[in-house]
């Protein structure tokens, strides 16, 4: 346990370096803002202007579930930007031979953002949010969420070799986001061939206000970051 | 013949490293999306998918891809050798829209686009003003961090006013160059040649932006962390 604070202090001190990354860390809080009073202004401005009852608020809930996934999403992506950093280092194979472990080093990296990223995720949802949803189903989402946002940033390191490519990962990781949109898009058992995406339960469980679905998509996610970290381990 | 090299080159790199496959991926999810939306949906929905993915991707890519060169001494080579500025700068124009055009046309198509022609060059000069603004920045940055966070409030600037003229064309957005872009995407032909020159203007003039600091880059070619 100690290694691995020690060496998640580390990682932070470093990015403290790039003032950079700490400013995509206060980015969620921005585009929460954004959400919260942009989107009721757009929608009041199209229903003046098309002269109907209501276009986006009947999607409130979905746009709350895309607020819930922004933060780890954009967490993920910047702890898999200094994981590839460090393991262009040949960083981690160093840390690898000492206490800390290859599943220390994980941890420091994927677990101990991922607490900061849930409670970051829990201000923005608090203060930012469209629809009126319990707080324990906010909470839940947030859990699921911040797990998904590990599992993008496995992903990322997982299949990429340099920056590049974990930019184009990292473009593909928001596929993992995009399964949100069946439940509330697509009708019948078609919208089924999104189910191996963790946000689709969690978008089912927002329409449906059942916690089961919380339940299936962490399960889901469990399974996709067993076989990354596998794969990820092989890598290093 | 020199500039073919270089732009199969660049279109080989951008296939190593995932953007076709990506891009690929990325077309088979967005025409999902399209045929499931309702049809009245799907005409600014295609707008809305080609303005702000596959136009925009050298405004999301060009900072990677110029660091990797960088730390990867590409750029050192070129700068001694007989490829000029211009012809590099081409090169990833080029080789970026060749991906917008072929994503926007398969999308074109599914949605039924009325104006096609005039769609896809809209998508090409769109697609080269982003990669020069990506240009433009990638060259006075040294870090990816860096570029990322420079190019949000660009692409937040660049993307939601056309957006919003989208869905809301008013007059005063009418003048926001950017708009021209997102007309000719939805097909509309009554300013044609007014879209089509304000979109070279800009274009001509990041070029002119873009030589110049890719100019001064080459010249000051040093050690970067990517």
């Amino acid at each position: 346990m100690k290694a691995m604070l020690l060496s998640f202090f580390q990682m932070f001190r470093q990015m403290k370096k790039d003032a950079m990354l700490l400013a995509i860390a206060f980015v969620p809080v921005l585009v929460g803002a954004l959400f919260r009073f942009g989107i009721p202004f757009a929608e009041t401005q199209l229903i003046n202007y098309l002269e109907v009852e209501q276009i986006i608020s009947p999607y409130y809930g979905l746009l709350d579930l895309f607020l819930v996934m922004l933060t780890p999403s954009m967490y993920s992506f910047i702890v898999a930007m200094v994981v590839l950093e460090e393991a262009d280092e040949r960083l981690i194979s160093y840390l690898a031979v000492t206490p800390l472990g290859k599943k220390g080093y994980l941890l420091s990296r994927f677990g101990m953002t991922g607490i900061i990223s849930l409670f970051m995720s829990v201000v923005v949802v608090t203060f930012f949010h469209l629809a009126s949803m319990n707080a324990a189903m906010l909470i839940v989402l947030v859990i699921v969420s911040t797990v998904q946002g590990i599992c993008s940033a496995l992903l990322i390191v997982a299949f990429s070799a340099n920056k590049v490519e974990g930019m184009a990962v990292g473009k593909f990781t928001m596929l993992f986001t995009l399964g949100a949109l069946a439940p509330f898009f697509i009708s019948g058992k078609a919208q089924y061939l999104f189910s191996a995406l963790p946000s689709y339960w969690l978008a089912k469980a927002v329409k449906e206000s059942n916690y089961t679905f919380t339940g299936i998509g962490l399960l889901v996610t469990a399974v996709w970051i067993l076989l990354l970290v596998k794969r990820f381990e092989k890598k290093l | 013949m020199r500039f073919i090299k270089l732009l199969l080159g660049d279109i080989r790199f951008q296939m190593k490293y995932g953007f076709y496959l990506l891009y690929l991926t990325f077309s088979a999810v967005y025409i999902m999306l399209l045929l499931v939306f309702p049809e009245t949906w799907r005409e600014k929905a295609v707008s809305l998918m080609i303005y702000s993915d596959p136009a925009a991707l050298g405004l999301f890519f060009m900072g990677a891809i110029v660091l990797l060169e960088k730390s990867e001494r590409v750029l050192n080579a070129l700068a001694v050798s007989p490829v000029t500025t211009i012809e590099y700068i081409l090169s990833k124009v080029l080789s970026l829209a060749a991906i917008s055009i072929l994503v926007s046309l398969v999308l074109a198509v599914v949605a039924g686009s009325n104006n096609i022609p005039m769609l896809l060059l809209s998508v090409a000069l769109t697609s080269g003003i982003f990669t020069l603004l990506g240009l433009i920045v990638a060259t006075k940055i040294n870090s990816l961090n860096g570029y990322l966070m420079a190019t949000v409030p660009l692409e937040i600037l660049c993307v939601v006013p056309p957006l919003i003229y989208l869905f809301c064309p008013t007059k005063l957005l009418r003048f926001f160059p950017l708009c021209s872009s997102m007309v000719l995407i939805t097909g509309s032909v009554h300013s044609a040649g007014y879209d089509i020159a304000i979109l070279g203007l800009v274009f001509a003039l990041l070029l002119v932006l873009a030589y110049s600091s890719t100019e001064k880059m080459w010249k000051r070619l040093g050690g970067v962390t990517l």
